[in-house]
């Protein structure tokens, strides 16, 4: 039997590669972009790539863990002290909260208005930020094992994120509220003023479109979500007004925004339960699923 | 005459699990996130291993395996499928078509074309994400080439003493 030296067998030459991997990854890069039909490929690499972001998280977690060792005793009484202080204000808060809550349920009543249900909350941890300054896109540690769904907001202490656009079985994908493509419903909290604000591909600037040069509104207002779309629960801080531009040249007032959440601030986030209860209801009784936009 | 074989063809095969490893590693190193300009001057350490496979074990790493760690990339940066395998393509292409030489330079020399390597690769995600409707931010982009080439002598210096042991 003749048998050939592993130098001297065929392989196919690097051109010929190249002229079979090209066409392959802008076919794949045509497909991921404009039909979705890779989901379940997606689903099988991030499994496989989710051991990894885990570790990749521990350098933070040990350098927390560390801290907590070597932090003295006078700053862990300060802390505790300052966390008790916060917590006797935010009680203190709580009951009234629950007092309007209850007058507010009677009132609902009275008026035969639909309830408000509260929303449940699952808290998540940040494992991925990618360094890439054209993502506008986190990693989360829980996933559609965890009840995570497509569509669920993400807020942190302070406000809004972003939107849970894809989950694999035990991590998910959050788009940030900075994405150009992503669009939020808002109105100020001083008088009212609907609009939608938007992402500009930059950090840590929003932008509000699509008001009127004479619209009322003034730098400083801050912007809460305003749940006419059924995916953002009303109420919830999404960004301050910071500059305003009324050039009579355009029919439309140019208004800069910046965020109040942000997730260099903290790593654990909130996701909160899926659509507004009535939504939900109506998507059972027509039996169809309300498809959030995915990209 | 004796006939003289070039360095390359008495390359001992490393294990592949070395391989994996280092792969892995790379991986880790690109997934760590850094705080702001930080993270914009981060170089692509996977992109680095793959050309230190791919110039110095070719015939264990080509251009497939490549590809298949691109498209690991895009899903850890959840990004469109296919960008970073189509970068990693055409780097290992350039490699193995215009460095045939490479390993017969200097130090200064390969830092230099590995920067041009570096550089290609990233201005293809870069016209990819243009193209996808992206808006352009920052000049500071591509200075995580340049760092990524600094970083090149330390890469060479470490894999090739780790791999000495790993055949």
């Amino acid at each position: 039997m003749e048998i050939i030296p592993q130098s001297f067998k065929y392989t196919p030459g690097a051109f010929m590669r190249l002229a079979f991997l090209l066409p392959l990854s802008l076919l794949i890069m045509l497909t991921d972009n404009h039909f979705k039909y890779l989901p379940e490929i997606r689903q099988i690499l991030a499994t496989a790539i989710y051991p990894l972001q885990i570790i990749s998280t521990a350098p933070v977690t040990a350098y927390a863990r560390i801290n907590e060792i070597f932090s003295s005793n006078q700053q862990l009484i300060n802390e505790n002290r300052h966390l008790k202080r916060q917590h006797f204000i935010d009680s203190a808060q709580v009951q009234g909260v629950l007092a309007l809550e209850t007058e507010n349920k009677q009132l609902r009543k009275l008026l035969e208005i639909r309830q408000q249900d509260k929303n449940k909350a699952v808290m998540v941890e940040i494992v991925s930020i990618p360094r890439d300054p054209f993502s506008y896109k986190i990693t989360v540690d829980k996933g559609s094992q965890n009840g995570i769904q497509p569509g669920q907001v993400a807020i942190d202490d302070v406000g809004v994120i972003g939107q849970v656009t894809r989950t694999y079985p035990w991590s998910s994908e959050i788009t940030l509220i900075t994405d150009p493509e992503h669009f939020v419903p808002v109105q100020t909290i001083r008088n009212g003023l609907r609009s939608v604000v938007s992402g500009t591909g930059k950090d840590g600037i929003l932008t509000l479109n699509y008001l009127a040069i004479n619209a009322d509104i003034q730098e400083g207002d801050l912007l809460v979500t305003s749940g006419i779309d059924g995916i953002y629960p009303p109420g919830l801080l999404v960004a301050v007004v910071s500059k305003i531009e009324r050039d009579v040249a355009h029919t439309f007032a140019r208004i800069i925004c910046a965020p109040v959440a942000g997730v260099n601030l903290n790593r654990q986030l909130l996701v909160l339960s899926p659509l507004l209860p009535g939504l939900e209801d109506l998507t059972k009784k027509i039996g169809i699923q309300i498809k959030t936009k995915e990209r | 005459m004796p006939i003289e074989y070039t360095k390359q063809e008495i390359v001992r095969p490393i294990k592949a699990r070395f391989i994996i490893f280092s792969l892995i590693v790379a991986l880790l190193l690109n997934q760590q996130s850094l705080p702001g300009i930080m993270s914009l001057l981060c170089p692509d350490f996977l992109a680095l291993v793959i050309l230190y496979w791919n110039i110095y074990h070719s015939k264990q790493f080509g251009m497939g395996a490549a590809f298949s760690m691109g498209l690991l990339m895009d899903v850890s940066e959840a990004n469109v499928l296919g960008q970073h395998a189509m970068a990693y393509s055409v780097m290992i292409f350039f490699v193995s078509t215009l460095c045939q030489r490479f390993q017969m330079f200097r130090l200064p020399e390969q830092i230099f074309q590995i920067g041009l390597l570096l550089l290609a690769a990233e201005s293809l995600i870069l016209l990819i994400k243009l193209l996808n409707g992206a808006q352009f931010q920052d000049w500071n982009f591509f200075f995580a080439s340049l760092i990524g080439a600094l970083f090149w002598p330390l890469l060479v210096f470490f894999l090739r003493k780790l791999s000495s042991g790993a055949h």
